[in-house]
This record gives C-alpha cells, sequence and structure tokens, in this order.
C-alpha cells in the first residue's frame, strides 16, 4: 500500500466511523445501524484490489472494535471487515466499474459482515448473540446500506482515483 | 486463491491471525486486559470527536422531532414531560419508601433522603445495533470524578453502569445489555431477585424467589451494593410487566420494562462515589426517649457505639 493509499483510507475510515457512531447510531433507526464504515472499505476494495481491500478491512473492523463506546470483544469486526475486504477485492477484481457492481458488492458484504460477526460471536461464546435477531438485522442492515451507497461509494470512488489514477493491484 | 501472490495470502493470513488472537484476549465479561490501555487511548482521541460531532448533529435530530411534532410548544411540553416524570418515579418508589420507613420507624431510626453528588452528562455516541451490546458514550470522563462502575441515571430511573473511563469521556453499560445484570428489590414487599438485560429493545428479565406472588405493574428498585459501587441502592429499575411462575416452585420469573426510555436517551447523570449518607445511631431503651431525641442524637458521621434495639 502506498503511503498516499495509506493517508486516504484512514482519513476515511475515521470520518466514517465518527459519523456512525455519534450521528447514525443515536438515531435509533429500527434494526441494524447503517454502516458507512463497511461502505468505505467495500469502495476501496472495489478500486484497489484484494490485498488493499484486506488491509483496509482489517483496519476499520479494528478501529470500530476500539473507538467509544465499545466495551471488549476487540479483533471481532476486524476478522469479519479482514475477510469482507479481501472478498469484495477478489470477488470483483476484473468487474466494471459500474453503480450496477457496487450495488451487489454492498448488498452481499453488508448481509456477510452482519450473519459473519453474529456467527464470530457465538464461536468465541458470546452469549448476547440473539438469533432470532440476525435476519431482521441482515435485512435492515442491506436496506440502509444500499441506501447510502449511492452518496458514499462514488464520492469514495472518486477521491481513490484521483490518489492514483490507475489503480495497480499488484504494488 | 489460485491467482493470488504469495504476498497476499501472508498479508491475510497474518492479520486474520491478529484479528484471532485480539478476540482471544479481550473478551468481553472480564473487561480490562491488555486491551484496556489501547481502549481507553482511543477513547482520548475519538471522545471529544464524537463530542462535537453529537452537538453538531444534535439540532437536526431535533429538527426531525420537530417536524413530527410540528406546532407544539416545546418548551412547555418538556417541562410538563420532566415533572411528570419526576411525579411517577415519586409515585412508584413511594411503596418502597414506606416500606422503608416502616422498618426505620420499627428500629427507631430516622430516615433520611439519600442525597448522592453526581455529574450531569450527555450522549455522544452509541453502539451499533449489529454488534449485539448496548453502550453508549458520555462527554464525562475521569477529569470530571467519573471512575469505574458508578451508577448512571436519568430522570426516569437507571440507565446502567459506567464500565470503562478515559480523561474526558465514558462508556456505560446501559441496562438493556446482555451482559447487564443488576440486583432489585420489590418495591412493595422488600423481596430481591435479579434482573438481566435482554438487548435493545428488549425488556429486561427478572428472576426472583418468594413465595409472594407478583403483580404486573409492580415497582423495582435496585438493591445497591457495598460502597455504592457499581450500584447506589433505591433507583427505579422498571415495573413487572408479564409473570410467568412454574407451578410448585419459589422462582418467579418475568419480564421488565424499563423506567428509562433506552431509544432516545440523552441527558443522564453519573452518581459520584462519595461520601456514605449518615446512619443515625439506634437509641438505647430507655423510658421516654422520642423520636425527637433520637433525631437530635444522629448527627453527622456514622454512629460507632453499637444501638440495642429499642422495646416495644
Amino acid at each position: 500500500m502506498s503511503l498516499p493509499r495509506v493517508g486516504l483510507a484512514a482519513l476515511l475510515l475515521l470520518c466514517a466511523s465518527v459519523l456512525e457512531l455519534a450521528a447514525l447510531a443515536p438515531l435509533g433507526l429500527p434494526g441494524s445501524t447503517p454502516d458507512v464504515v463497511l461502505l468505505v472499505v467495500v469502495a476501496l476494495a472495489l478500486r484497489w484490489g484484494p490485498l488493499d481491500g484486506a488491509v483496509v478491512g482489517f483496519a476499520a473492523g479494528l478501529l470500530l472494535d476500539l473507538a467509544p463506546p465499545s466495551d471488549g470483544g476487540a479483533g471481532r469486526w476486524a476478522a469479519v471487515f479482514l475477510l469482507l475486504g479481501y472478498a469484495v477485492g477478489r470477488l470483483f477484481e476484473d468487474a466494471d466499474d459500474t453503480p450496477v457492481v457496487a450495488l451487489f458488492a454492498v448488498t452481499l458484504a453488508s448481509a456477510a459482515s452482519v450473519l459473519g460477526y453474529a456467527a464470530l460471536a457465538a464461536l468465541v461464546g458470546d452469549e448476547g448473540v440473539d438469533w432470532p435477531r440476525v435476519p431482521g438485522l441482515m435485512t435492515s442492515s442491506v436496506i440502509y446500506d444500499v441506501v447510502l451507497t449511492a452518496v458514499v461509494v462514488p464520492v469514495v470512488g472518486g477521491l481513490a482515483r484521483r490518489i492514483d489514477p490507475e489503480p495497480d493491484f499488484r504494488r | 486463491m489460485g491467482r493470488d501472490t504469495r504476498r497476499t495470502r501472508l498479508v491475510l493470513v497474518l492479520l486474520l491471525l491478529t484479528a484471532l488472537t485480539l478476540v482471544m484476549l479481550d473478551d468481553r465479561t472480564s473487561g480490562g486486559g491488555p486491551i484496556g490501555h489501547v481502549r481507553s487511548a482511543v477513547a482520548d482521541v475519538l471522545g471529544p470527536v464524537q463530542a462535537g460531532v453529537s452537538a453538531a448533529v444534535r439540532p437536526v435530530t431535533g429538527l426531525v422531532d420537530d417536524l413530527r411534532e410540528l406546532g407544539a410548544k416545546d418548551e412547555q411540553i418538556s417541562r410538563l414531560e420532566a415533572e411528570n416524570r419526576q411525579l411517577r418515579q415519586d409515585a412508584a418508589t413511594r411503596e418502597n419508601d414506606l416500606r422503608r420507613l416502616a422498618e426505620y420507624d420499627a428500629l427507631a431510626r430516622q430516615p433520611t433522603v439519600r442525597r448522592f453528588p453526581d455529574v450531569a452528562a450527555r450522549v455522544t455516541a452509541l453502539s451499533r445495533a449489529q454488534g449485539f451490546t448496548t453502550t453508549a458514550s458520555l462527554d464525562v470522563g475521569s477529569q470530571d470524578g467519573v471512575r469505574d462502575d458508578t451508577t448512571v441515571i436519568n430522570g426516569d430511573g437507571l440507565v446502567g453502569r459506567v464500565k470503562g473511563t478515559a480523561r474526558s469521556t465514558s462508556t456505560v453499560l446501559l441496562a438493556t445489555d446482555p451482559d447487564f445484570v443488576a440486583r432489585v428489590r420489590v418495591g412493595s414487599t422488600g423481596a430481591t431477585g435479579f434482573v438481566e438485560g435482554q438487548g435493545e429493545g428488549k425488556p429486561l428479565a427478572l428472576t426472583i424467589y418468594d413465595t409472594e406472588p407478583l403483580e404486573p405493574g409492580t415497582a423495582l428498585v435496585t438493591v445497591g451494593s457495598v460502597g455504592d459501587g457499581p450500584l447506589v441502592a433505591d433507583v427505579l429499575v422498571g415495573r413487572v410487566a408479564d409473570v410467568r411462575r412454574a407451578p410448585g416452585t419459589l422462582t418467579t420469573r418475568a419480564t421488565v420494562t424499563p423506567a428509562v426510555d433506552f431509544a432516545h436517551l440523552d441527558t443522564v447523570a453519573v452518581v459520584l462515589p462519595g461520601e456514605r449518607e449518615a446512619r443515625g445511631s439506634v437509641p438505647a431503651a430507655t423510658p421516654g426517649a422520642s423520636p425527637a431525641a433520637g433525631r437530635r442524637q444522629a448527627g453527622a458521621g456514622p454512629a460507632r457505639t453499637p444501638g440495642t434495639r429499642a422495646a416495644g
């Protein structure tokens, strides 16, 4: 990962996490919280491919794991977003840069993030995981994230294009 | 995985191992640990930012609320709501107060209204719903006197307990969090049990062992802990909703509607660990000892003389 990429990813992730936890979570929308951080990870993984997508995903998850009001269970979102960043980068490596592709990627990633976190938390013995709520959380998560895709992904993609116009995955 | 370079595979595996190591290190129930310091440092940096953003978007959130209540006299409504909450809480804890009063009388003690120092705070961030936790950030921290394991209340009753503090922010475990457990007392009978959180938007779960049947609508208050940490006594937790009791057992399970509206948390107060309240000494059984004399005796400071119970 080149230095401009690191800087851009750090800036976007910090802004996204603050926006999500301080502005979107207190809205008390039904179901899950609109996941701007996930959208940033997906957008960057689409532009930069699997390796950088994985690194950005890990950093994003770790930020969510440690940013207030987190209170334990660090590493879970890091593991989930790491795999999502990698998978999105890998699956859509050869896809065109179109809105439809972005929407499809966000839908998959959004549903997978909720399910993946619930599975991982249950695996390490967290009794707070409420499986009956998972389908509703997945549905609402996909709806919110798809709505926000139209705003977030073009902006992030545009910024990413500005710092290196011709992405080379094997840099 | 066929087309991946060795470097991609190496980075992926290394990061995954790092994440899973953290998962093993940072257990939710134990708290503290090596990650605690990192988390506190992150909170020092991000907490003020969250507070700023939260303050900035609050008018917008307020606007959404205003649109719902178009043309309402906001100020008057909020004043009346506050008054209403106060009266409701007074009414709900009345039974408990009366019972305590009776017990104090029986001990010839003078009841004291407990007053704790506290610090007002605002909720600046909430946890994400898809994490199955319900925690909140407050804009007060160790520099305001907030410590871990202190009680958080608002105008309606119990909000939760402080689970982590940074310099200017703190993290509250809300009563609805699956990790939250609190001992409670039935206001009218004094029987104790415990409530547990069941997740966001769900009522609390009450378990109580008592021969007396439990009526829906009964108010529950906190029992409190030694040294007032994590919870102080006699804070309204909520009211009993559905009671389920297996026949032939003493175990009553019930759902409890929390007194606090967790969907609209804003202004709260953190109870500061303060002085232990002054307890009156139990007067000796001398003829003509009037309650007023006992009241005069009950001066400042905890009494050291062991009292004897006044005979009938």
